[in-house]
């Protein structure tokens, strides 16, 4: 885990560990202990829907990560238009630019 | 039931002894510890010698220059019903193989992964203390309550030895031998038991030129085993869940950290702020869990190798994903005397 203390899985994570914590005891599963599921046949149809499924949550969750990560961008292109460090790459930028058309 | 541990070595002459001596010294004593000395040339062999006749060694006499080979080769020769593997720079607590052998009495247990604890040497162990404690007690934690359990660890994984020769297969094409077998055995529809009675102690990188090369091999590995078994996170939705968390967020999480500053240093320091807020507070409770107070103060240093695990995060990646060279060298950090 490359991101521990932040983000959606921090999120996601502890929400699964309280609902865990909640339904284990209900499901009667020991938290140490979970079974396999050995020989459960998966029909085809069984097969599809959970490609589908696979589909849609990665699908959901690329929409969902590059729409924050197009948010923290353009929240510290905004907020940092004025700072040193910007007017001077942007100096930089603008030096090459019209070097290239000289 | 019988258990037996297999310890693959390479020049563990610093720590080899106090691991076998902890092997011994189980409350439920193993039925076999099999050493494979793989091409050592250091004091290794002479320090196996002393333990008699209570360990087999089985020498390889060029070194194989990966962990998986040496492990691959010392499998022909266990007897176990099921079988522990470690690293020879790693302790296992005291009632490691008793919990072992209580939980493979379910008979639908195929593999079970441990918990891994770092040993106290300088502030980079600390960090790694710091990430094991928040990564397994919360992360691998949620990852058991949805039934994907992203790896097995090396140095603390044990196996059913039917189930392992029927499912699994040595294919040395990936550096994470782990995370590998771990994918297989999703693959096949095994779950993966977690059970945090069961505590290794090991080493970790101390220098910063050791830490890097560890997560090359790691998130290299990690890359390399994700296009190998890309087509499980289109197949299985929990694994599609996981995955896409991990990675995605990973990526993007590594290039906001270095585009930001040169956007925006007030959203930045804001960034940074509450990072360190969030990570103080995770800071507590590793310091709860593992009762160490030295934890207490990761949260700066460890700011720092935020900053370089997404740096070789991204590498990886690059690496493994657009220029597809596969990095299959196996790297062994510097060890240090280890007490028994």
């Amino acid at each position: 885990m490359l991101t521990p203390f932040s983000g959606l899985s921090l999120i996601v994570h502890l929400a699964v560990i309280g609902i865990g914590k909640v339904l284990s005891p209900l499901q009667k599963r020991k938290v140490i202990a979970k079974s396999r599921i050995v020989g459960k046949k998966e029909g085809v149809i069984r097969a599809v829907v959970n490609s589908a499924l696979s589909i849609v949550i990665v699908v959901v969750l690329t929409a969902l990560m590059f729409t924050s990560f197009g948010i923290a961008l353009q929240t510290s292109i905004r907020e940092g238009a004025r700072e040193w460090q910007r007017q001077q790459i942007t100096e930089a930028w603008k030096n090459v630019g019209d070097y290239l058309q000289k | 039931m019988k258990i037996s541990i297999i310890i693959p070595c390479h020049n563990e002459e610093r720590s080899v002894r106090a691991t076998v001596a902890s092997c011994l010294n189980q409350s439920r004593k193993p039925d076999e510890i099999l050493i494979i000395n793989d091409g050592s040339t250091d004091r290794t062999s002479q320090i196996l010698a002393t333990f008699g006749r209570q360990v087999r060694v089985v020498t390889i006499p060029v070194a194989t220059g990966n962990k998986s080979h040496a492990q691959e080769y010392g499998l022909k020769f266990i007897s176990g019903d099921v079988f522990i593997t470690t690293d020879g720079d790693t302790i296992l607590d005291k009632d490691f193989v008793k919990h072992v052998e209580e939980d493979f009495q379910n008979e639908r247990v195929t593999a079970v992964a441990g918990y891994v604890r770092s040993l106290p040497y300088n502030w980079l162990t600390a960090c790694r203390a710091f990430e094991y404690a928040v990564g397994q007690n919360l992360h691998k934690l949620a990852q058991h309550y949805i039934n994907f359990l992203f790896v097995i660890p090396g140095a603390a994984g044990a196996f059913r030895t039917k189930d392992f020769f029927k499912h699994i297969t040595f294919d040395h094409d990936t550096v994470t031998e782990d995370l590998d077998f771990t994918y297989r055995l999703h693959r096949k529809g095994l779950k993966v038991f977690y059970d945090r009675r069961i505590v290794v102690f090991t080493q970790d990188p101390n220098t910063l030129r050791a830490y890097v090369n560890q997560m090359r091999r790691w998130f290299g590995g990690g890359w390399q085993c994700l296009l190998k078994h890309q087509d499980l996170a289109i197949k299985k939705p929990k694994i599609a869940f996981e995955l896409s968390l991990m990675y995605l967020e990973g990526v993007i999480f590594s290039l906001l950290l270095f585009a930001i500053p040169f956007l925006s240093l007030r959203f930045f320091g804001a960034f940074v702020i509450s990072y360190m807020v969030v990570a103080f507070i995770f800071a507590c409770f590793a310091t709860w869990k593992e009762k160490r107070w030295d934890l207490m103060l990761v949260p700066a240093p460890y700011l720092l190798l935020v900053f370089i695990n997404s740096y070789v995060f991204l590498e990886q990646m690059v690496k493994e994903l657009f220029f597809r060279k596969k990095n299959l060298h196996w790297f062994k950090p510097e060890r240090v005397d280890m007490q028994q």
